[in-house]
């Protein structure tokens, strides 16, 4: 019963935040800042973390 | 030497974790703590943690006129690593005030590591960068042979030199050989205060371990200002020792083992798990693992056996387009195969989520809404993407980092670079997120909850 209401109340929040959450997304700016690929560790050439390392 | 030690992380600074009250002693002070009495020091100590307000640590100078004051924070705890203004300003105070009682002042933790010269302007004599005892036991061990004259040998601290230029000696190895730390001085603090507020606000009592140090793994957001990627375990044995004094002399329904990352090494989980057998110790724990490493063949399963409630995963997002920009070297579909096999070992699953990631678009946040949708994690820890120094993600982003560098509390959320979108965006869509989660559990099935995780990618 005390889930129940918990679930009722996390939806009955949940509905204006979305509505709010959308408005600001579509305000918001996107961003400017893309992926760089080269920053991809593979990419780099460099390895995987050795689980032996340390003691 | 007499010392104080004390910390600048006060809880009560913290208005998000000071109201989850979820109150942890400072474990790396209390180590720190240890090494100088152990090297024959009269050593004092300040809880911050527990403490509404610096002038305990005002009083307690009063009170022990120490000839060192030393704030060290507690290392192993996430939120001094988040190095928050309002400590900073708090350090501020501290130092003032110990300088005003004439002592000597020694500054440790990762924002001192991070900006030495700022607490040598605050007033501290010296700044020990990195981790910190060996460091601290050398130092002043020379500054009680020669003054500061004497520090210019000791590797790993910053200091003015005497004609006011910034001195840093070279960085210190980090400790291998952890087991031969003395045990956290557990005998300077008052558990009951702490078992009060826990029994108050939680109805049980936990206390906290580390059983490792640092982190090999290479997120481009994660900032390493105290063990760089260096990792040292100590052994299962050592740590089942410890669990079992802790329950006998703390008694706490649970521990808070505060790695980066538990059980990294292959078979120490079944050793730990046997270790306490042995022992015949049982006392439960949370912890914190990688996705990829649960997976690794009897890894839950040791887990459950050694006595893991509940497990934290950072899953990051649910995007894994995000999760390789980050560095992560983890998939969802390892996130989706270790959320299973926890749930079907019977353990609680937490995943911390970062949101704001650079190149994070509206499709990838609905991604992550979908991994907590498929996985059902019974808790989840949200931030978004802060930028620390030392991170090649901080350097991608200096040039877009306004005077404001770091958060002033621990729910602050801005996002202080340019991000895909606005503060206020993030600051709603935190909020929502766990609307979100709490619904989806409460409208699963018991079907659904217990085959979690199970998916195609």
């Amino acid at each position: 019963m005390r889930e129940a209401a918990g679930t009722l109340r996390a939806f009955v929040y949940m509905v204006p935040l979305w509505a709010q959450l959308h408005v600001l997304r579509v305000t918001s700016r996107p961003g400017v800042t893309p992926i760089d690929p080269k920053l991809s560790r593979a990419a780099a050439g460099l390895g995987a973390v050795d689980l032996t390392e340390g003691k | 030497m007499k010392t104080l030690i004390g910390q600048a992380y006060h809880l009560y600074l913290d208005p998000k974790n000071w109201s989850n009250m979820e109150l942890f002693p400072p474990l790396g002070s209390l180590y720190a703590a240890a090494v100088l009495r152990e090297a024959g020091h009269e050593v004092h100590f300040s809880d911050s943690m527990i403490a509404e307000s610096t002038d305990v640590w005002a009083a307690a100078l009063d009170a022990e006129r120490p000839q060192l004051a030393v704030m060290y924070e507690d290392n192993f705890n996430y939120l001094t690593k988040m190095c928050l203004l309002n400590m900073r300003d708090a350090a501020q105070v501290m130092i003032a005030a110990a300088k005003k009682t004439g002592a000597l002042v020694i500054v440790a933790g990762s924002d001192a590591s991070d900006v030495p010269e700022t607490y040598l302007d605050f007033g501290a004599d010296v700044v020990i960068n990195g981790e910190g005892e060996i460091t601290l036991e050398q130092l002043v061990a020379a500054l009680e042979q020669g003054g500061l004259q004497n520090i210019q040998h000791i590797e790993g601290i910053t200091f003015f030199g005497s004609d006011g230029a910034v001195i840093k000696t070279p960085k210190r190895r980090s400790l291998r050989d952890i087991d031969s730390l003395p045990m956290p001085a557990w005998d300077l603090i008052d558990l009951s205060r702490y078992r009060e507020k826990w029994k108050a606000h939680h109805g049980r009592f936990e206390l906290n371990i580390a059983t490792s140090r640092g982190c090999p793994f290479h997120c481009n957001w994660c900032a390493k200002p105290i063990w760089g990627r260096a990792y040292n375990a100590r052994s299962p044995e050592k740590i089942a020792d410890e669990f079992a004094i802790l329950a006998k002399q703390g008694n706490p329904d649970r521990i808070w083992v505060m790695d980066d990352i538990f059980a990294m090494k292959p078979g120490w989980a079944r050793s730990f798990a046997n270790a306490l057998k042995d022992r015949n110790v049982q006392l439960p724990f949370k912890c914190l693992s990688r996705a990829d490493l649960l997976l690794r063949k009897g890894e839950v399963e040791a887990l459950a056996d050694a006595g893991c409630q509940e497990l934290w995963i950072g899953a990051e997002s649910g995007s894994q387009k995000i999760l390789d920009a980050m560095e992560k070297g983890t998939s969802l579909q390892q996130i989706d195969d270790a959320t299973r096999l926890l749930k079907q070992h019977g353990i609680r699953v937490g995943f911390f989520l970062q949101y704001g990631y650079p190149g994070e678009t509206w499709a990838d946040i609905k991604q992550t809404f979908g991994l907590l949708r498929r996985n059902l994690p019974d808790v989840i820890g949200i931030s978004v993407s802060y930028p620390l120094p030392g991170t090649p993600f901080h350097d991608r982003v200096l040039d877009q980092l306004g005077s404001k560098k770091n958060w002033q509390h621990a729910d602050d959320l801005d996002l202080m670079y340019r991000g895909p979108f606005k503060t206020s965006f993030y600051r709603v869509l935190h909020r929502f997120t766990h609307r979100l989660a709490r619904y989806q559990r409460g409208t699963a099935t018991p079907i659904q909850r217990d085959t979690a995780g199970k998916s195609n990618h």
